[in-house]
């Protein structure tokens, strides 16, 4: 979020001005924001530091398109969540998940999660985030981004509706489609911890 | 068709409670990169633009000197054309008087 010190209306002009030190402001200002963004959506195989800048870029580059009707923040995360489902679908191999390809971490909350009907530990949520992660990295970028979105960042349907551009009803619609695939793989992978 | 399993939902709770550590700052050498990739970048686009209107300046001259060319062409073959049955009543009255005894 922006700093309350910091003046993003002074910074937007000097950008368009072309004025470097004004870059280089707005870029540690959105820094943390973006970094967020990416990590929550980070294609298996890419560096998180070469997409924020390419993140970045992209926002420097058109931030004479940006018309200041929605704030600052809501337009750069819609540039690096584009940016992010890009370089999803660029990976277009999906990996079938199987029990011998989890970490020790990960098989650990699997068969707590099957062994104990309580919560898992909330130490464990590292690992819980780590499983999550690799169970929607079988799914396709958008399916992945809602259940991210919705399930591990809490965010709402408007939120993910001024992010994503996407219709309330498509949101739902693919919220329920990407539940039933993560199910299903959640599903297969227990079913091969229990043979 | 039931679209839940509690195994599940415990998990994605359980994950969705983690919150990472996100870094405050860019690491050492970023902001710098991204300043300098955007600068050359707008150079670029700066140059780019130059050559587009130099190319466009250089082709506009080149078709005005092409139509200025073609201009004359025509002019001159119209005035040959023009001229060319005078000439030949020219040669045939020269003929005439010279076959004359």
């Amino acid at each position: 979020m922006a700093d309350a010190g910091f003046d993003m209306e002074a910074c937007l002009a000097g950008l368009r001005r072309q004025d470097e030190q004004a870059a280089a402001d707005f870029v540690r200002e959105l820094y943390p924001l973006v970094l967020k963004l990416v990590r929550s959506h980070l294609p298996r195989r890419s560096s998180e530091e070469d997409l924020c800048q390419v993140v970045f870029i992209k926002i420097l580059s058109n931030i004479g398109q940006y018309s200041g009707k929605v704030p600052i923040e809501h337009w750069v995360s819609r540039i690096a969540i584009n940016t992010c489902l890009n370089a999803l679908k660029a990976e277009s191999v999906r990996p079938e998940l199987r029990w011998s390809d989890l970490s020790v971490d990960q098989a650990a909350v699997l068969e707590a999660l099957a062994s104990n009907p309580d919560e898992p530990d909330p130490s464990g949520g590292a690992a819980s985030r780590d499983l999550v992660e690799t169970l929607l990295s079988a799914l396709n970028p958008q399916d992945r981004l809602l259940i991210t979105m919705l399930h591990l960042e809490g965010h709402s349907m408007d939120d993910i509706k001024q992010v994503t551009g996407w219709t309330v009803a498509t949101i739902k619609v693919r919220a329920f489609r990407a539940r039933r695939k993560l199910k299903r793989i959640f599903q297969e992978l227990n079913s091969q911890d229990t043979r | 068709m039931k679209n839940s399993d509690p195994s599940l939902d415990r998990l994605l709770r359980a994950a969705g409670q983690y919150r990472p550590a996100i870094e405050q700052e860019p690491p050492f050498g970023f902001v710098t990169r991204v300043v300098a990739e955007w600068s050359a970048m707008a150079g670029g686009n700066t140059g780019s633009g130059v050559d587009a209107r130099l190319q466009a300046m250089w082709f506009r001259r080149a078709f005005l000197c092409s139509m200025a060319v073609m201009a004359i062409s025509v002019g001159w073959s119209f005035k040959t054309d023009t001229a060319a049955p005078n000439d030949e009543m020219a040669i045939a009255s020269y003929d005439a008087t010279a076959d004359l005894p």
